[in-house]
């Protein structure tokens, strides 16, 4: 074996189980599409295939998906028979003019500022990626468990909407419903977290990898 | 091969060293998680998953909530939340809801309930292997955690125009919500990989 530090798996023939973490060998009669762990029998693959391809065709569709998530209504409120149709951003500032500023910050960030950011922080790293971009590869590892982490948290407003909807249902005195908008939000939230399952980090220092062991010889 | 490692977000191999109680074995190149010596004590998981998926028919059929308004009332458990979501023709969104509030954490308890007995039993199948790849899976989509602030954001957002009561269900869907977050913290993953490993009948 190697002395060299740097020396990852798929350079020494080697795949890491991606399910139970066992290091099994790659041996050459195979193709890779056949492997199989032999402890827990999952797929083994050296990268994700398709990593790029799969996490830009759900990282746009999350794009499109989120412009009529924030411009249809995701609740519609009726309080003594005056309907009102509140869109995620119209909600927000309702909230903030009600003096509820902490709570209209926490569905802000939850429900606009991280899918956008989330979108953003994919979009750079699979540029960063194509066009071989020097970015520091531990900058970038740590943003993709950010967005990995965070992705959760943007289904928050639709299980608000879930409460409200059951709770607010008083004939004509009140009624809250829910909107079209609050579909094509569950389905930017989907796609991003799937976004964030396709990607594979390992593509972030394999091209960062040889500057590092060329300093070390 | 089992003196060596590959790190899950950087693909480097790192050799596998015997660790001190309570420390983690982190990635020398992205500082990811490698490998960790935690004490798990595989009966006590046990009992928690067990008492969690006891809490768990009422914590989503309880109300959770309850409001109150010139006279009438009305309250909330989860799965109302669903139903009147389906009744408003948004069967997607109430099947996303349904999904992680509901089917994924619920699944998953029982999966991770399975593997354990397996385990306790010293007698695993592959079986077992599949349920315990199933847990892992699950794991993003259970979110009892989010639909905890969702209820919180809610409360917030309807204590100036009516009167609340907090439900029994609360009660039980909070200690469903500590009993699943004492799992994730106290399951160690590879361990269970070896013991399943460890004590394979075929
Ligand atoms: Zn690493």
């Amino acid at each position: 074996m190697s002395t060299n530090p740097w020396l990852t798996a798929q350079q020494a023939q080697l795949i890491v189980c991606h399910e139970c973490h066992k290091v099994c060998q790659l041996n050459n009669e195979h193709s890779e599409t056949q492997l199989r762990c032999p402890r827990c029998h999952s797929p083994l693959h050296s990268r994700y295939p398709n990593s790029l391809a799969k996490t830009w065709a759900l990282t746009l569709t999350s794009l499109i998906l989120f412009i009529p998530a924030n411009t249809y209504p995701i609740t519609k409120i009726a309080f003594f028979g005056n309907g009102q149709a509140d869109t995620i951003m119209s909600g927000v500032i309702a909230l903030a003019k009600a003096g509820m500023i902490p709570i209209a910050a926490v569905v802000f960030i939850a429900s606009i500022a991280v899918p956008l950011l989330k979108l953003l922080g994919l979009t750079i790293l699979l540029l960063s990626i194509q066009f071989k971009w020097s970015l520091s590869p531990q900058q970038r590892t740590l943003m993709y468990r950010m967005i990995e982490w965070i992705g959760r948290w943007s289904m928050l407003d639709l299980f608000v909407i879930a409460t409200l909807v059951a709770l607010v249902r008083m004939g004509n005195l009140a009624t809250i419903e829910a909107g079209v908008g609050a579909g094509a939000f569950g389905g930017v939230v989907v796609m991003t977290m799937f976004a964030a399952m396709t990607f594979d980090p390992r593509l972030i220092w394999d091209n960062a990898s040889p500057q590092k062991e060329s300093s070390i010889d | 091969m089992d003196t060596l490692t590959a790190c899950h977000e950087c693909d480097l191999l790192v050799p596998i060293q015997p660790l001190p109680l309570g420390c983690k074995a982190r990635c020398p190149r992205c500082g990811y998680t490698l490998y960790e010596n935690t004490p798990h004590n595989v009966e006590k998981n046990l009992a928690i998953c067990l008492s969690a998926i006891i809490l768990f028919i009422p914590a989503i059929s309880l109300p959770l909530l309850s409001m109150r308004m010139l006279g009438q009332s009305q309250h909330d458990t989860v799965l109302a939340g669903i139903y009147v979501l389906f009744t408003h023709d948004l069967w997607w969104t109430a099947l996303l809801i349904s999904f992680c509030s509901i089917i994924a954490p619920f699944v998953k308890l029982i999966l991770l309930t399975y593997v354990l007995i397996g385990i306790t039993r010293k007698k695993t199948r592959f079986r077992h292997f599949l349920a315990f790849r199933g847990y892992q899976k699950l794991d993003t989509w259970s979110m009892l955690e989010v639909y905890m602030l969702g209820i919180l954001v809610s409360m917030i957002k309807l204590l100036e125009l009516a009167e609340l009561h907090f439900g029994l269900g609360l009660a039980c869907f909070i200690g469903l919500l500590l009993a699943v977050i004492l799992v994730r913290v106290t399951l160690n993953k590879h361990q269970v990989w070896s013991l399943l490993e460890q004590y394979r009948v075929n």
